[in-house]
């Protein structure tokens, strides 16, 4: 299963000329549907990240994993937050950043860039281990301990 | 674009897993000198990048998913603020086109589940990354894969 976040105006689960939309705040499947999720690029864009996080334990079978990969900050034990919603609207800590976005011409804004505290977030959203795993192997097309991917195994 | 005139020796990928910045600085005094060293052709061709707003550097390798020779473009960026920036973990494979983080993914994807593929939800759609996982799905890339844990057969 595979999923776009398309729009603001649209419910979890909608499809849009063939693209299945998600939030993923508020993702529309039923508990425990997937042994794994993977997200690439995302969580850095979702103002209430630790809401996702708890969405993404939720559709997990016990014992399941996910696999995520994000802007993180490799000497850094703090995420920086960059933007904030209130009151309905962005309010920028840091100049803001956008990126690339498929579905998105004009990018997408980048709220957070995580530190290592993010392991200690994955735990409180129901995960029983987190940890980041960098891969070195210049050869096989890995060059460096650049930026990890983060693994989260559910709570049996 | 440059690149590697030969195949460099293969050196064995590591998977290394921290669960603290602590773990992490502790594994990098130990070992940063070898992975260094490691790094040595790579250093040679990036350092060779022209100097251009933009572009990518073509490195020779091995991919883990393709089980075959290939080469991999790290695309660089140029600025006066920040110097040459070279982004790896967007470097793309020219046989499956997959960047770094995605191969990362996929490659603990099999080797963390051996002998079956599992129930994947992943939040994208239209990209590579998702075709690559629903063909796996479909049982064709079992057929072409090298790789030791990989099912065999479609589930």
């Amino acid at each position: 299963m595979g999923s776009e976040y398309v729009g603001p105006d649209l419910a979890s689960g909608t499809e849009v000329k063939g693209v299945h939309h998600e939030d993923m705040m508020r993702l529309s499947f039923p508990d425990a549907s997937f042994d794994v999720v993977i997200t690439s690029e995302v969580l850095e864009h979702i103002p209430d990240w630790r809401a996702a996080l708890a969405e993404c334990a939720r559709v997990l079978r016990p014992g399941g994993r996910a696999y995520m990969t994000f802007p993180f900050l490799r000497n850094t034990q703090e995420t920086r937050v960059r933007a904030v919603i209130e009151a309905g609207a962005v309010r920028h800590l840091l100049p803001p950043q956008l990126h690339g976005d498929p579905v998105r011409k004009e990018g997408i804004l980048c709220f957070q860039e995580f530190g290592w505290d993010v392991l200690d977030a994955f735990k409180a959203a129901g995960f029983g281990e987190a940890w980041a795993e960098f891969a070195f192997g210049p050869t096989h097309g890995h060059f460096g301990f650049t930026s990890p991917l983060i693994v989260a195994i559910r709570n049996a | 674009m440059l690149e590697t005139s030969a195949m460099p020796a293969p050196i064995a990928l590591v998977r290394a897993a921290f669960q603290s910045l602590a773990q992490f600085e502790d594994y990098l005094a130990e070992h940063g000198a070898l992975l260094k060293a490691n790094y040595r052709h790579v250093d040679a061709v990036l350092s060779a990048a022209p100097e251009a707003p933009q572009g990518a550097v073509q490195v020779a390798g091995t991919c883990d998913l393709c089980a075959a020779p290939t080469r991999f473009a790290v695309p660089f960026t140029t600025s006066a603020t920040d110097g040459r920036v070279f982004r790896f973990r967007d470097a793309r494979c020219s046989g499956c086109g997959l960047p770094q983080r995605k191969r990362q993914i996929t490659r603990a994807l099999m080797d963390d589940f051996p002998g079956r593929l599992p129930d994947i939800y992943i939040a994208e759609q239209v990209t590579g990354h998702y075709r690559f996982l629903a063909e796996a799905s479909r049982g064709w890339w079992a057929a072409s894969m090298s790789g030791p844990t990989w099912p065999a057969a479609p589930r």
